[in-house]
């Protein structure tokens, strides 16, 4: 946010509705001096001046000269009990350009000024109308593409979550005692750390899971992947040309991704998903780009919400138990060559992206997934900043459990712990001393 | 009728650990000092176990030692054994320990006391503080032969101990007074309250005393200590007593089932003891109780003095009658024909409430009252001389018109402990530990001069000969930091054998002593052995500059951290702020908030319960005041 934000005299108007022309278009006003100025250019129809009450006026937005620019219906909201917390007024004007435009102009000729990308929220955050959370919460909502997921963004801070997170920072404590317990009370229990490791896996654990969760389903933002993985030269490029080609509505390339992974926008079930296609999996890679385009697939393929394996229906090598185990969907490629063969016992779904065989019922496979896939999570998300905090302090914890396996001595690991209970300040309330210390005297006979 | 005695700067009130550095402190800060105290024979006596130091609390002495203050120079001329604990840690968290002649430790203290120019030892009882205007101006005494007395002072330094209102508990019996065989205090703990304060109560206790020659003492195991010895002190002092060994037994299901079996006759269980005790020095009935799976608790058999037969069994502190306590005793090895020579006991106190205190440890409603020590709920003599070190130097400063020092938790324990006091409050007795602190790594006993000697120099509180030691050492440790730096070691034959030699792994390119030094093999000696340098001939020169590289890494994150709390301090809170005006407040917050009234973001920050959210809400409403009401 930049400083200037933080000026909260002026008084800033936004156009609040889409783009122009429109059969409505909203024009907010907010600040010290809203009633002020909306006085001064707009007059009732019952010739009444506009007081500082809440309510809803219908009337005339003239200009300077005394023409009529606009005939708006006017809302007025009376701070603290606005969005902003401030005064506000809203104009319900006719979605015209010049209207709008006119309007623009005669309110900066009042000194009010354009307001920018995020002063709205800003203001509302600043008035204690919204909290940080609230605001990156918001923030979602608009990202969200399809309804099922609102519901989940919008009960991000339900029992679920916190249930989940109190357990998580529960561990985080007994962890951290355990850790303080080896260096204070060396004397009392000279091999505390050995007891380390058990709240460290459980930690470890609760953290991935929040984190593979809400991955899954992206937090509702984004769009959940569907993720063709197995050997090189499985036909996992054609299958994915094949797909797009056929059942594609809406097509745009997504620029951000490496160039090892390749995805496309597909909708599935009424909703978009990303389609992609990864470097093939294999046990010895060739080279080192290969070899670090395996590593890019692997990471695809632990965020994927639906996972299929593509075996080349024409090879003798057979998957390794491990990729079947992940897989969702079986697919044999190449049916329309004449060495292929089902070596899964009539399992798997034999296709062809030369001849389109097979991929009808591959589509309807894929929907039947992808519809159970959306229902299953039904669970509460967290926000992006939660994730993306718990992201970092799963990696501290994996290299804490390797220090602690390395005997590195206690007070570095304890360190390292109280890092990872600051990480998690984000998700959790901060972890103090004080709780930690009320697990040691409980846990640990301690005093000679 | 009263009898108005002259006037002196700053009056201390009780002659204990914290009472002593006080006086010193302030003395040395050129002020007069009256020292009143109930016993003057018990001047810094070693009221429960004969030791000083531990984890945590050897990090205070040293810190003690390096602001001018006496403890870590007492500890050393009268230690029968010394220890570092957690040697085989890592260096950070290395605590210094030992025995002390408990006899000679009070005798040598008040030697140090009586020699000190500008301080005067008064006999009497504190019966109230006279306060006028919200301004503390003397003391109403009483003495058993000249009767009331008024001291008028500049400012006085409240160390009473456990002595407000204190009750001792053996079993049934019980008694008032503050330690064997001495009275109470009655009467201070009202004057405050009336003064408007708030005042809790706190429990301790004490072990029996055993007679050395009822044990068999080879059924013990003979625990040594240091050889050699090392001492507290970066200043001049001597480990000048003959060393001796502890002993260590445990308690047994014999011990556990008499315990157990005695319980209704505890006062802990029977609910005559209110007091709040400290959980990580519980009594042994609370052990048994508490923690049942244990199979045996351990037991250290310390001697009390050269001098004396008495020995401390610490680990057994309690408040059953006298004859249970024999009869568990008795169950211990080598204790089966015991003799004690006193029951142990549980003590009930007053102390303050130290929310109630500033940061330079003024009560806030008494202006120049400042308090120390076990009336500000801690425990342990290292707390106590620390804190009675810091309101000694503030009450001086205070009387002479200087600004307060301030420690920061960044910089040292006495800051960590001073700040959680302030604060947080209490809930039970306060002890230090390293886990307290934040910033471990980089505050350490072996750096505390580095850090704390300058701000002595400064007030005055360290001079002559001490100072130039001080100076020395800073000059060979920054030299030291400069050359392991800056040369550059090549991977020669000659240097790759040596390593080979001393079983140390090779290196290929030219590499910095310094870089070398950080791997956990590298001693040094190593270095030495290497090159041929030398760094110091004293080894806490060498000793500093090998931890402190090892911990580099830590220590500059530890830094950034500490920047970053530095720029929070900057954040002033102003007093008048009404927490129920910030937006976004949980009431729960709003309640702590007023209650602890910090003075910035960063104290904010550690009031409990507090979340980054509630410190992102206050900064953005001061921000936002800022702007709607310019200057």
């Amino acid at each position: 946010m930049s400083r200037e934000l933080v000026d909260t005299r002026d008084t800033i108007y936004s156009l609040a509705s889409g783009t122009l022309p429109s059969a409505i278009a909203v024009m907010r006003l907010s600040g010290m001096r809203a009633f002020e100025i909306a006085g001064k250019i707009f007059s009732s129809e019952s010739g009444a001046e506009l007081l500082r009450v809440r309510g809803m006026i219908y009337g005339a937005i003239r200009s300077k000269g005394g023409e009529v620019i606009d005939r708006p219906l006017l809302l007025t909201f009376v701070g603290p009990h606005s969005f902003t917390g401030e005064d506000t007024i809203e104009f319900q004007c006719h979605g015209s350009v010049a209207v709008i435009g006119a309007l623009a102009d005669l309110l900066s000729v009042h000194s009010a000024r354009q307001a920018r990308p995020g002063e709205f929220s800003y203001r509302a955050f600043l008035n204690g109308k919204l909290t940080t959370q609230e605001l990156v919460g918001l923030g979602e909502v608009y990202k969200v593409r399809e309804g099922r997921d609102l519901p989940r963004v919008w009960s991000r801070e339900s029992d679920l979550v916190v249930r989940s997170i109190d357990r998580l920072r529960n561990h985080l404590i007994t962890l951290q005692a355990i850790l303080d317990t080896a260096v204070d009370f060396s004397e009392e229990y000279p091999a505390a750390i050995s007891q380390a490791i058990e709240p460290l896996n459980l930690v470890i654990h609760d953290c991935s899971d929040l984190i593979t969760h809400y991955d899954k389903v992206l937090g509702g933002a984004a769009c959940p992947r569907i993720v063709l993985f197995g050997r090189p030269n499985a036909g996992k490029s054609s299958l994915f040309n094949a797909l797009l080609g056929r059942y594609r509505a809406i097509v745009h390339s997504d620029p951000g991704t490496t160039r090892d992974v390749i995805e496309h926008e597909i909708w599935v079930e009424k909703r978009p998903w990303m389609l992609a296609d990864t470097a093939g999996l294999r046990e010895i890679p060739g080279s080192e780009a290969e070899s670090e385009g395996i590593e890019l697939a692997k990471a695809s393929l632990a965020g994927a919400s639906v996972r299929v394996l593509v075996v080349d229906g024409t090879c003798e090598d057979a998957p390794t138990p491990q990729s079947l185990r992940e897989a969702d969907l079986l697919v044999i490629s190449k049916s329309d060559a004449e060495r292929w063969k089902n070596r899964f016992h009539g399992q798997g779904i034999p296709s062809s992206a030369r001849t389109g065989e097979g991929l009808d019922v591959l589509w309807g496979a894929l929907q039947k997934i992808c519809k159970r896939t959306t229902d299953e999570g039904t669970q509460p998300l967290l926000s992006s900043v939660q994730a993306s905090k718990l992201r970092i302090a799963l990696a501290e914890l994996e290299a804490l459990r390797s220090d602690v396996s390395n005997t590195i001595p206690p007070e570095y690991l304890s360190e390292r712990g109280r890092r990872c209970g600051f990480l998690i300040d984000a998700v959790a309330t901060p972890i103090s001393q004080e709780e930690v210390f009320d697990l040691i005297f409980s846990e640990f006979c301690i005093g000679k | 009728m009263f009898h108005v005695e002259q006037r002196t700067d700053i009056i201390v009130i009780g002659g204990g650990h914290a009472g002593c550095e006080a006086a010193l402190a302030a003395a040395k800060l050129g002020c007069s000092v009256a020292l009143v105290t109930m016993r003057s024979d018990k001047i810094a006596e070693m009221s429960c176990n004969p030791s000083i130091g531990g984890v945590g609390k050897g990090q205070l002495v040293k810190e003690i030692d390096a602001l001018g203050g006496e403890m870590g120079r007492n500890a050393d001329w009268t230690g029968i054994q010394f220890k570092r604990l957690n040697t085989r840690k890592g260096s950070a968290v290395q605590s210094s320990r030992c025995q002390s002649d408990k006899a000679e430790y009070a005798r040598r203290m008040q030697g140090v006391m009586l020699a000190q120019k500008g301080v005067t030892i008064i006999e009497a009882e504190v019966k109230a503080l006279v306060v006028e205007g919200g301004r503390v101006r003397g003391l109403e005494c009483f003495h058993a032969e000249k009767g009331r007395s008024i001291l008028m002072g500049g400012s006085v330094v409240l160390t009473a101990g456990t002595f407000m209102r204190a009750v001792m508990h053996c079993g049934a019996r019980e008694s008032e007074g503050g330690r064997y065989g001495e009275p109470s205090s009655n009467g201070l703990s009202d004057s405050l309250v009336s003064s408007g304060m708030r005042i809790l109560r706190l429990k301790t206790g004490t072990p029996a005393r055993l007679l050395k020659d009822s044990i068999n003492w080879a059924e013990l195991m003979e625990q040594p200590g240091d050889n050699p010895p090392r001492r507290f002190s970066f200043y001049r002092s001597e480990i000048a007593l003959p060393q001796v060994p502890c002993f260590l037994g445990y308690t047994n299901s014999d011990t556990h089932r008499v315990i157990r079996d005695s319980l209704h006759l505890s006062p802990l269980y029977s609910g005559k003891i209110s007091g709040i005790g400290p959980r990580y020095c519980p009594s042994i009935e609370d052990k048994v109780v508490k923690f049942p799976d244990k199979e045996q608790h351990h037991v250290f058999f310390e001697p009390e003095s050269l001098s004396s037969d008495w020995i401390y069994p610490n680990g057994i502190s309690t408040s059953l009658p006298a004859e249970v306590q024999e009869e568990f005793i008795r169950t211990l090895p080598g204790c089966r024909d015991v003799r004690m020579a006193r029951p142990g006991y549980a003590v009930e106190y007053d102390c303050l409430d130290p929310s109630q205190l500033d940061h330079s440890f003024q009560v806030k409603a008494v202006e120049g009252l400042f308090t120390g020590g076990q009336v500000n709920g801690t425990s342990g003599y290292e707390e106590a001389g620390a804190q009675g070190l810091f309101a000694g130097v503030n009450a001086a400063l205070w009387v002479q018109g200087r600004p307060p020092l301030r420690l920061d938790r960044s910089e040292s324990y006495i800051g960590v402990m001073v700040d959680d006091l302030v604060t947080k409050g209490i809930t039970e007795p306060y002890r230090m530990f390293t886990s307290r602190c934040e910033y471990r790594l980089s505050i350490r006993e072996d750096n505390a001069d580095l850090r704390l000697s300058p701000k002595a120099m400064e007030l005055g509180l360290l001079c002559g000969a001490d100072r130039e030691r001080f100076l020395n050492r800073k000059r060979e440790i920054e030299s030291g930091r400069s050359y392991l730096r800056s040369t550059r070691l090549k991977p020669t034959e000659r240097v790759l054998n040596t390593l080979v030699e001393r079983g140390l792994p090779s290196f290929t390119e030219a590499t910095s002593l310094q870089t070398l030094l950080k791997r956990p093999e590298i001693g040094l000696d190593d270095i030495e052995a290497l090159t041929g340098y030398q760094a110091s001939e004293d080894p806490n020169v060498c000793e500093t500059l090998e931890i402190e590289t090892k911990y580099l890494g830590y220590i500059a994150m530890q830094s950034d951290e500490i920047a970053r709390l530095a720029r929070l301090a900057k954040l002033l809170i102003p007093v008048q702020l009404d927490f129920t005006q910030v937006p976004g407040l949980s009431r729960e917050i709003v309640e702590r908030l007023g209650q602890r009234r910090p003075s910035t973001i960063a104290e904010a920050a550690r009031v409990s319960g507090v979340t980054p959210a509630a410190l992102t809400a206050i900064v953005v409403h001061l921000k936002k005041g800022e702007h709607v009401h310019p200057q």
